[in-house]
């Protein structure tokens, strides 16, 4: 038995704040957005959980505020999972289509599957997602090849996998609140789910979530997620990068990171100088601008190599031609589209999230929140993963200490 | 055949977690979901485990003993009527209409049986029976309006007063005052048949018609209307029309044909030009007849004048013998012709 309603709240853990958004979903047919709660993040650093104490409390609240907010109790969470610890691997598997007509059995595409995704893990290692790639029969892609004629069939998977401990910190702290987490997606994968549209996935693009203390960066083609990773290092480098550069407290260096921060250079003068506070107060002095725009670039360039680096020679600009395409905290800098463009040599643009977004939402923030809700609604996961749907039955429900 | 499946062990997953955690690794609001979710758990597991009790019980009771779940039931006595009506009839009839033996038990009465006896009455025309637990009967009653009276004769007996519904229902009227009787013009030329103690129903489109040229009458002319004292059906079957004896007017005769509103705006329009005729000083008393049932344009109609009462001069054609007295135009009951069943 399906439940007809179902609170979902799905979870950001970030650096620099916690987000809930609150979903309503009827029937697994539509979502409607009902709740907000955020609230300042501690006790995590690059999106791991160092004290497990001070982010439960956070978390808490935020999950405290969204459910005031919407007026109901979340059922279940969807996480979104970030941080350094995440690595990937590309899999694949071949099997000969047993049937002596040459059709593919659904027990064919069963094994080959079973095979792509069955690689021994390192100790403390864990699966968090299996993404599969489009099956190839005798070379030839297919979307679905049961009963289409064939000699070999292939599969592969990128598997998706984290540090068992680090994972099990994040799920215990949302168990904190007694809410069961039934979803854990990489944040790359929620957000590139809100922010592109399934020309782009099957043009090519590149998403970069860049958020306070990590990067999350997917690479979609022939429809799919080809390759998604996490590089540590995020908009709250370019503030200590300025706190360091300039001598001035992190909060004085985010104030101007937001004020004057670029994603490239664009101040030729540089005599031009620009006020710490503005307020000509004591203690209000002047930097140069030009300065300010050559550590903030640098930075974000930096960053962008790292990426391109780690996407390697899955990436290449004739084969994403829909561009790169940034989102996150961390992409509201100026500028920083250019800079995406010019390190990968592809056109770079700002995601804008579907028009049905409420206008309160639309910030690159919440596109990885509104991506969990996404996934959520169409049921990626369960694809993406290679499992099987859940059902939320009366009787299990009824035994449940969980929800 | 069909191909071994290839069973390799899945790596370990982020599912395979125990996601639940120590009490005192939760906040306060986690702890007190997760005493509420207990709390629930076990209230509904109550729930289900009494009803499921409740269920065995019952089984095993209907097996051994099934009087003892039957007899609670119907043991309770009713213990009074709560009657709703619309008319005149009240709780008095009700009661001795139902006839509910002594000590009778509310779940042991069949409401359709008392019902049938309730609708026996003509008077009645919707009832409805309920239970009010633990021991009272609910009883709403919707009544047949009268529209005319009819004095019937059955054998030897006295004449009797009934009256007739606008669907033609014949019924005694009981409860009615007497004041409500003498506004109901008594119907006269009508087929009665007998059934069992009472009267059959009269034709649905004779009593229909009748009831639209009382309303008519009440409507257009009130003041007429309340001088009404027979409406005549003996020419109803034959010629369509019906012949009212009023106060005013002797002899009114309408087409049942045409429209009521419309004779009756005539009669109306004819009724004040007769008496601007007279003027002040010409002859009082009632008019001869006014027949509204001649020409099809109505735009005529034809009136006699009756002689004035008190004598004087006066110039009125006569065209019917003049009555010697007005009352032989407006019969008492004792006048009326009775109907012989």
């Amino acid at each position: 038995m399906i439940s007809r309603t179902k609170y979902i709240g799905a979870v950001e853990i970030g650096t620099s704040k916690i987000t809930v958004l609150v979903g309503q979903f009827t029937r697994g047919h539509s979502v409607h957005l009902i709740g907000l709660g955020e609230s300042p993040s501690q006790g995590v650093i690059k999106g791991t959980i160092v004290d497990f104490k001070a982010a439960s409390d956070c978390v808490h609240a935020a999950l405290e505020q969204a459910e005031r907010n919407a007026g109901v109790r979340i059922d279940e969470v969807y996480l979104a999972q970030s941080g350094g610890h995440l690595e990937g691997f590309q899999n694949e598997a071949v099997v000969n289509v047993s049937s002596a007509d040459n059709m593919v059995s659904a027990l064919d595409i069963d094994n080959v599957c079973r095979l792509a995704k069955a690689k021994h893990l390192p100790e403390g290692r864990m699966v968090v997602h299996h993404i599969r790639r489009p099956f190839r029969l005798d070379g030839r892609l297919v979307a679905e090849p049961e009963h289409l004629a064939g000699r070999r069939l292939e599969a592969a998977y990128w598997t998706v996998h984290g540090q068992e401990a680090r994972i099990a910190d994040q799920i215990h702290v949302i168990r904190g609140f007694n809410v069961p987490v039934a979803e854990l997606i990489i944040s790359s994968l929620a957000s590139g789910a809100m922010m592109t549209t399934p020309d782009d996935r099957q043009n090519g693009a590149v998403v970069i979530d860049l958020g306070a203390g990590t990067t999350d960066f997917a690479l979609y083609r022939e429809g799919c997620a080809q390759l998604t990773g996490v590089v540590p290092v995020g908009g709250g480098h370019l503030t200590n990068d300025l706190a360091l550069g300039l001598r001035v407290t992190e909060e004085q260096a985010e104030r101007l990171k937001l004020r004057f921060g670029r994603g490239t250079v664009t101040t030729r003068d540089r005599s031009d100088k620009v006020w710490l506070n503005g307020d000509f107060a004591v203690g209000d002095r002047q930097f140069p601008r030009h300065t300010i725009e050559q550590i903030t670039a640098a930075r974000t360039a930096e960053i962008f190599e790292v990426v391109k680096k780690r996407l390697g020679a899955a990436f290449a600009p004739d084969t994403a031609t829909a561009g790169v395409i940034l989102t996150g905290g961390a992409s509201k800098l100026a500028g920083i589209d250019e800079a995406a463009a010019k390190v990968f040599g592809v056109p770079a643009s700002l995601g804008e999230p579907p028009a049905w977004v409420n206008e309160n939402l639309r910030g690159p923030g919440f596109s990885t929140v509104l991506g969990l809700l996404h996934y959520g609604l169409t049921g990626l996961v369960s694809s993406a993963g290679g499992g099987r749907t859940t059902s939320s039955g009366f009787f299990k429900k009824l035994f449940s200490l969980g929800s | 055949m069909n191909p071994p499946a290839i069973n390799l062990p899945p790596p370990r997953s982020w599912r395979d977690l125990p996601q639940p955690v120590k009490p005192r690794a939760m906040s306060r609001e986690g702890r007190r979901r997760r005493i509420f979710a207990l709390a629930r758990t076990v209230g509904l597991t109550g729930v289900v485990l009494a009803a499921c009790w409740g269920g065995m019980e019952m089984w095993a009771t209907l097996q051994t003993n099934p009087g003892r779940l039957v007899a609670p039931a119907d043991g309770t006595p009713v213990r009074g009527l709560v009657v709703r009506t619309d008319g005149t009839l009240d709780e008095t009839w009700v009661r001795e209409t139902l006839a509910l033996p002594p000590q009778a038990a509310l779940l042991a009465l069949d409401l359709a049986a008392l019902q049938h006896r309730l609708l026996g009455s003509g008077q009645v025309e919707v009832a409805e029976l309920t239970r009010l637990l633990p021991d009272r009967l609910g009883v709403t009653l919707h009544e047949r309006v009268p529209v005319g009276r009819i004095l019937a004769q059955s054998g030897d007996s006295a004449p009797r007063t009934w009256l007739m519904a606008r669907d033609g229902t014949v019924f005694a009227g009981v409860g009615l005052t007497p004041e409500a009787l003498e506004q109901l013009p008594y119907l006269d030329g009508v087929r009665l048949k007998a059934a069992g103690t009472g009267l059959a129903p009269i034709e649905g489109a004779t009593a229909a018609a009748v009831a639209d040229l009382l309303a008519a009458a009440r409507t257009g002319v009130p003041a007429l209307a309340r001088g009404f004292r027979v409406v005549s059906l003996a020419q109803f079957a034959t010629n369509g029309v019906i012949v009212v004896k009023s106060a005013a007017v002797q002899e009114i005769i309408f087409d049942a044909r045409e429209s009521f509103p419309r004779q009756v705006e005539l009669l109306d329009l004819a009724l004040a030009k007769v008496a601007e005729a007279r003027g002040p000083f010409g002859p009082a008393g009632p008019m001869a007849s006014v027949n509204l049932a001649v020409g099809g344009s109505h735009n005529q109609v034809p009136v006699s004048l009756g002689l004035a009462v008190n004598g004087g001069t006066t110039s009125a054609r006569r065209t019917l013998p003049a009555p010697t007295a007005a009352d032989a135009y407006f019969p008492s009951p004792a006048n009326l012709a009775q109907h012989d069943l």
